[in-house]
């Protein structure tokens, strides 16, 4: 059962629920449906739902047939893009269609680990792609800081780290996991990256944008050749210098070009600039010098279908941290599952920390510097733990620590201390840092604990 | 070749005097008083009047520097783009700075915009005017004066280049004479070293133009202010309505100017180069051009100046037969007396082409060192001289081959209503127009 869900009877064997009540909710709960439909009653909260479902990493979570129950009103195009599809009418057919495409489709996957974040990101990307068959498609947004947003990656990536967001797309299509189809160009500020411009043509001297512009006529006779206010008379068009009326465009005259004037300062030319004024940080930018950007529609090659199988492995990229002391991640599951089964043998109990420094993008982009942070991180934990304890890292991100039999207050002083030093050190190398965001926390492991609803919670962290 | 020789030399120190005159009565009748005699006395006289105006003319130059007027530079042309970095630089280079230069492109099809555009942007043009489609010389010439302000118009070709004192010199008799109403430049050929066919035009050019318009200037028959270096009085541009459908549009607006009573002169010290044809084709296409205009608008345009009203200037009058009598009617004349010739004297006729060719060069040897001698680049002139034995197979039989066709095409098909050069929309109307 799912608070504030009603399943959907006549559904046959699948958990179909249909969500109409937003207030926590809890995704966690979703791992048991087989697919949802959300009211769009209130469509503010079932797309911040929707989002969260899609954020999530947990493949039982972020795979989940979504459906959006509509009866009236528009939906925007970006929850539209993260769901798979509109009803009208709460029907099973193609939810169940949906239910069972995506549960043939995971059947495929195996196990996959990665210390990279991007690699995690795109993984994640090439499953829900490849359990739907789904391109990966720009959308307009008004909102969206750029104009355009790709909706399932930006929810890995804060609003204003849009070029770290395409830059994954980019890696994706280089290494042959993405074809991309161009679907449109735009332009953004080279300095902010906003895609609201207010484009306008100025004075190629002094950059006003008060200018107008005119027609140029050549009265073919005479060879008289000026601006159209020339010959304007109220007796029609008439030549300053021959006098004769101007009759047929093409046979006695032509207009070749134009004249452009600025009412600031009198300039007269030809050609006038275009500058484009950023509505996010008012910069003026030439058109030229703005910077382009291509968006292109995005759909897995062969390479990308078998990495969302198995994982994605490009050489380099999954080198391992080899931290000394501390175990790979697939390794620390394998004595995570050990442990389980020895507490329940001997009735005791242990504890599993983990310690999630959770970094901006931009802090992790000097791969050195970030992996000499870790690094020194790691030196603090190993002398703080004893040699019976078993530490790992993954994900970039977060550090794994099993306790044996050390007991929850322990182990809480623990993490405290590690939560409190790793900021120090955090603030060290990063001065301008305002805030930190870690994430310190511990399970017990004893008697009850399930090892798969465990590794699922682990794998959110 | 010495049986040659001998017989040539046996032959004319044996005949009397006014045989050689008979024989060739029409060099010295008419060639050796227009070209050699008027020419030495003119240019005489000229140099004579230079010298006692010289106080004059300087206080001139020194009113233009204290008035410092606009001038605006105008230069029409259809994919020139290539010749306009270099066309700036020599403008940066003048002595007379307070010009706005005004580029109009007449649909060219070249890069001649980019390059425009960017030296627009750069500061360097003060306006770029281009039309998409082609609308003529004149349209263009007409468009840049109705964007200009200056108070005189300098017009120029693109593929010209300037003395540094160039634009000076020309502005400086509008200050000597209320009454002058347009000056034109001298023009001399640029690139005499790159053919053979060059070296001639170069001559031909120190001949004609800075000889033949300083003496036709002196005499105030001085008919065509080029458009390859000109300059006018902008309000008497605007007056007569700025350029006509050409060809031959620089002679008939001057030809305007002069109809309103206003003196034209030429001044030989204002030097240009331009480069000239170096293939015998691109020539003689050239000469068509020019030679079919001649009798376009002086025939037809410009009949008025014949007719005794009260227009009648009786200057523009013998400004005009002179021009058509030293190159309409002389020619015809021409063609008569060799056709006589090869026909009484068929034995001799040999023997006199090579005594004309000892005539002609005589006579433009002395020309020819004249200019030098009047000449700021004297010294590069004079070896020009090496080329004088054989001006008159240029002068004589090729270029008065290729005016004579273009008289006759001209005036029985009226083939410049079809020349390529204007754009067929104006050439329609200028022939329905009778233009
Ligand atoms: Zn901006
Ligand atoms: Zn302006
Ligand atoms: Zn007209």
């Amino acid at each position: 059962m799912i608070p504030g869900g009603k399943k959907i009877q006549n559904a046959g064997n699948f958990e179909i629920y249909l969500i109409t009540d937003y207030q926590d909710q809890d995704i966690r709960h979703f791992a048991l449906a087989d697919a949802l439909v959300l009211d769009w009653q209130q469509p503010d909260h079932a797309t911040a739902l929707l989002k969260e479902i899609r954020a999530s990493f947990i493949e039982s979570i972020y795979l989940l047939p979504v459906f959006i129950f509509n009866a009236d009103g528009v939906v925007s195009d970006t929850p539209k893009s993260l769901s798979d599809g509109e009803l009208s009418v709460v029907q099973e057919e193609p939810i169940g269609k949906m239910i069972r495409q995506v549960k043939k489709r995971r059947e495929d996957f195996t196990p996959h680990e990665t210390n990279s974040s991007e690699n995690r990101i795109l993984t994640k990307l090439f499953r829900y792609m490849y359990t739907r068959d789904k391109t990966l498609n720009p959308e307009v947004d008004v909102h969206a800081h750029m104009g355009y947003e790709y909706p399932l990656i930006r929810l890995h990536y804060p609003a204003g780290e849009s070029m770290e967001m395409l830059k994954i797309l980019r890696r994706g299509t280089e290494n042959d996991f993405f074809q991309g189809i161009f679907v449109d160009k735009t332009h953004v500020c080279p300095n902010c990256h906003s895609g609201h411009l207010n484009l306008r043509e100025v004075c190629t001297k002094c950059a006003s944008a008060h200018i107008s512009s005119e027609n140029l006529i050549h009265h073919f006779v005479c060879a008289y050749m000026g601006p159209e206010g020339d010959f304007v008379t109220k007796q029609g068009l008439v030549c300053p210098k021959c006098n004769r009326q101007l009759r047929h465009i093409g046979v006695d005259y032509d207009k070749p070009s134009v004249i452009y004037r600025c009412h600031d300062c009198r300039h007269e030319f030809q050609e006038p600039d275009i500058t484009a004024l950023c509505l996010n940080c008012k910069t003026v930018t030439p058109v030229e010098k703005l910077l382009e950007i291509t968006l292109d529609k995005y759909s897995l090659t062969d390479l990308g279908r078998d990495a969302a199988r198995t994982g994605i492995k490009v050489a380099g990229e999954e080198r391992e941290f080899t931290i000394p002391g501390f175990v790979n991640f697939s390794t620390f599951l394998t004595f995570l599952r050990f442990e389980i089964e020895r507490v329940k043998v001997s009735g005791k109990e242990s504890q599993m920390g983990s310690v999630s420094l959770n970094l901006p993008a931009r802090l992790r982009s000097n791969r050195q510097q970030f992996e000499r942070l870790v690094l020194d991180i790691s030196d603090f934990i190993r002398n703080n733990t004893d040699s019976s304890d078993i530490l790992s890292f993954a994900n970039d991100n977060t550090f794994f620590m099993i306790f044996p039999e050390k007991g929850a207050t322990a182990v809480e002083k623990i993490l405290n201390d590690f939560r409190s030093s790793i900021e120090k050190l955090l603030s060290n190398t990063f001065e301008d840092e305002p805030e930190w965001n870690l994430a310190a926390q511990y399970e017990t492991l004893n008697a009850e604990t399930e090892y798969n609803a465990l590794i699922n919670q682990v794998k959110t962290i | 070749m010495i049986d040659f020789w001998q017989r040539f030399f046996d032959f004319w120190l044996n005949v009397p005097p006014e045989r050689i005159v008979r024989l060739f009565w029409y060099f010295f009748l008419l060639e050796v008083p227009r070209y050699l005699l008027f020419d030495l006395v003119v240019v005489v006289l000229f140099s004579l009047k230079r010298l006692w105006n010289s106080d004059t003319y300087q206080a001139a130059n020194n009113q233009l520097f204290a008035e410092n007027p606009l001038i605006s530079i105008i230069v029409p042309g259809k994919n020139e783009g290539r010749h306009i970095p270099k066309l700036v630089q020599s403008l940066t280079e003048q002595t007379y700075q307070n010009y706005q230069l005004i580029i109009v492109d007449d649909g060219s099809d070249d890069n001649t915009p980019f390059i425009c555009r960017k030296l627009e942007k750069e500061g360097k043009i003060d306006l770029f005017l281009r039309n998409e489609e082609r609308g003529g010389k004149a349209s263009a010439a007409n468009l840049a004066l109705r964007f200009s302000k200056g108070k005189y118009i300098v017009h120029l070709d693109a593929d010209t280049s300037f003395d540094r004192d160039a634009i000076e010199k020309i502005l400086t008799p509008f200050y000597t004479d209320s009454e002058i109403g347009a000056v034109g430049g001298n023009v001399k050929v640029r690139n005499s070293k790159e053919a053979v066919i060059a070296s001639f035009q170069a001559v031909e050019y120190l001949q004609t133009i800075t000889m033949g318009r300083m003496v036709a200037s002196y005499l105030g028959i001085y008919k065509i202010v080029s458009g390859a270096f000109g300059a006018f009085r902008r309000d008497l541009v605007e007056r007569v309505g700025g350029w006509d459908i050409g060809p031959g549009l620089d002679g008939d607006i001057t030809m305007k100017i002069r109809k309103m009573g206003y003196r034209i002169v030429f001044e030989p010290r204002a030097v240009s180069l331009t480069n000239v044809p170096t293939s015998l084709k691109k020539l003689s296409n050239q000469r068509f051009r020019w030679s079919r205009s001649m009798v376009r608008f002086r025939l037809r345009k410009h009949a008025d100046v014949f007719v005794p009203d009260q227009n009648f200037q009786f200057r523009n009058f013998f400004s005009s037969v002179e021009n058509l009598f030293f190159n309409v009617v002389l020619d015809a004349l021409w063609f008569y007396y060799v056709i006589r010739l090869a026909i009484n004297n068929p034995d001799i006729i040999f023997l006199m082409i090579v005594m004309k060719m000892f005539l002609y060069g005589m006579s433009n040897f002395v020309q020819v060192i004249l200019v030098s001698l009047m000449s700021e680049r004297g010294r590069q002139e004079i070896k020009l001289l090496m080329y004088i034995p054989f001006m008159s197979i240029y002068d004589g039989y090729y270029l008065r081959l290729v005016r004579t066709i273009a008289y006759f095409r001209e005036w029985l098909a009226s083939s410049s209503y079809d020349d390529a050069w204007n754009p067929r929309k104006s050439s329609v109307q200028a022939k329905e127009h009778h233009l």
